[in-house]
């Protein structure tokens, strides 16, 4: 539940939860805390002080299970909402406006599993956005290549690897890859 | 630049020029790898203040559309709609803890509400699956044929050996006679994640699969900064 640039930058929400007693003890509740607003000054990314009365942070989100089921020995939800903050800093005061609202219902639940395969099966002509390289020693954001044999490919792969090696000599060159 | 701006303007938010080209400036090393990010850099304006919110917005817009043609691309909103934020919550991966065994599957209806004041500027309706077997996980969205999202018909997301695997299914009818491609895939080295508004994954992962991961931290109910 991060943004990959944010990731990036060691940027970090707190959180604060609360589980079901019961197994598999999932999340009763979820809250995030904002300490200070990111935003952006050209390439780089600042920490805005928050206005009153949001000076030391405020509830970035929330999740709360609405109702729950208990099947086979498990607590599941079987409603939820997830809503999402902004502080809006053109009002006096400063106030927490709702920016988006995920609601869930569940229609049915299973307590037997019967996938086997928890990759997704590539079956159609593939973009892929490769960001396991993002945390090597010499990191690449994004590799992206195309997958036309439904094979997920992994990262000890040959043309992978050549791949990588060519992104990196854009990066030692200072010369972005997007100029290829 | 307009083209992008006019995306937005559909979908309800009123951006400026400087505004859109500073926030792709501040996010276009991520989404360098082909032609349109640096294009729309090379004339970005620095030093304007942009709300993470907007940032994210047009960060992951970009990653969108780099992976498409352009003109395609503006159909799509795989990871994005409105005036979206991420929730940057975990930024690295757990200790691993000894797996507790329970499996399960799930079915349901999500709504999705996009914001602002007191308005709802867009309101989308899904169906997703969720499977569960032990530190394993894998979600499926589906758009309602009347919400859906342009270009995107199915979104697929699993999770083994700490690596996320995600697939979006094109509505081929949308392509572009010269796409190549007919899906758009991810991989990265992760076992969260990442709040990408479109997709619903996040909310779900932590509704139905983040036992393992809430296992791992080593306490609850509490403040602390997870990393």
């Amino acid at each position: 539940m991060i943004d990959s640039s944010m990731r990036n930058e060691g940027w970090e929400d707190a959180a604060r939860w609360k589980r079901f007693d019961g197994e598999p003890r999932l999340p009763q509740m979820v809250d995030y805390i904002n300490e200070k607003d990111i935003g952006v000054n050209g390439w780089r990314r600042l920490f805005i002080p928050l206005p009153p009365p949001f000076v030391k942070g405020f509830t970035r989100a929330s999740y709360t299970v609405d109702s729950v089921t208990n099947t086979g020995g498990l607590t599941l939800p079987t409603g939820f909402s997830f809503k999402e903050y902004y502080v809006e800093r053109n009002t006096q005061p400063a106030e927490l406006k709702v920016m988006r609202i995920v609601l869930a219902t569940v229609t049915s639940v299973r307590t037997v599993c019967e996938r086997t395969n928890f990759i997704p099966t590539l079956t159609e002509a593939t973009y892929i956005g490769d960001d396991r390289f993002a945390r090597t020693p010499k990191p690449i954001a994004e590799l992206p290549y195309m997958v036309t044999n439904g094979i997920w490919p992994t990262t000890n792969v040959q043309w992978l690897k050549d791949l990588y090696q060519q992104y990196q000599l854009h990066h030692e060159l200072d010369v972005p890859c997007a100029h290829d | 630049m307009e083209k992008l701006r006019g995306y937005f303007t559909k979908r309800g938010v009123t951006l400026t020029a400087t505004v859109l080209t500073a926030a792709i400036s501040a996010n276009s090393v991520q989404a360098a790898p082909l032609g349109l990010a640096a294009t729309v850099t090379a004339s970005a304006a620095k030093g304007t203040l942009i709300p993470a919110t907007l940032t994210t917005l047009v960060n992951t817009t970009l990653k969108t559309m780099t992976w498409l043609p352009f003109k395609f691309a503006l159909g799509i909103s795989m990871g994005i709609l409105l005036a979206g934020g991420a929730v940057a919550v975990y930024s690295s991966l757990p200790h691993k803890v000894a797996a507790a065994k329970f499996e399960f599957e799930a079915d349901g209806e999500l709504t999705v509400q996009q914001i602002h004041g007191d308005k709802i500027l867009l309101q989308e309706s899904e169906r997703f699956e969720v499977s569960v077997k032990d530190d394993k996980w894998f979600i499926v969205t589906k758009p309602h044929p009347g919400f859906q999202p342009a270009g995107m018909v199915r979104y697929e997301v699993g999770s083994e050996n700490d690596a996320i695997y995600q697939v979006s299914y094109l509505d081929k009818k949308t392509l572009a006679p010269t796409s190549l491609n007919t899906a758009m895939g991810r991989i990265e080295t992760a076992t969260v994640p990442e709040n990408i508004q479109g997709n619903q994954v996040a909310e779900l992962w932590l509704a139905f699969a983040s036992s393992h991961y809430l296992m791992a931290q080593k306490t609850e109910s509490s403040s602390q900064s997870i990393t």
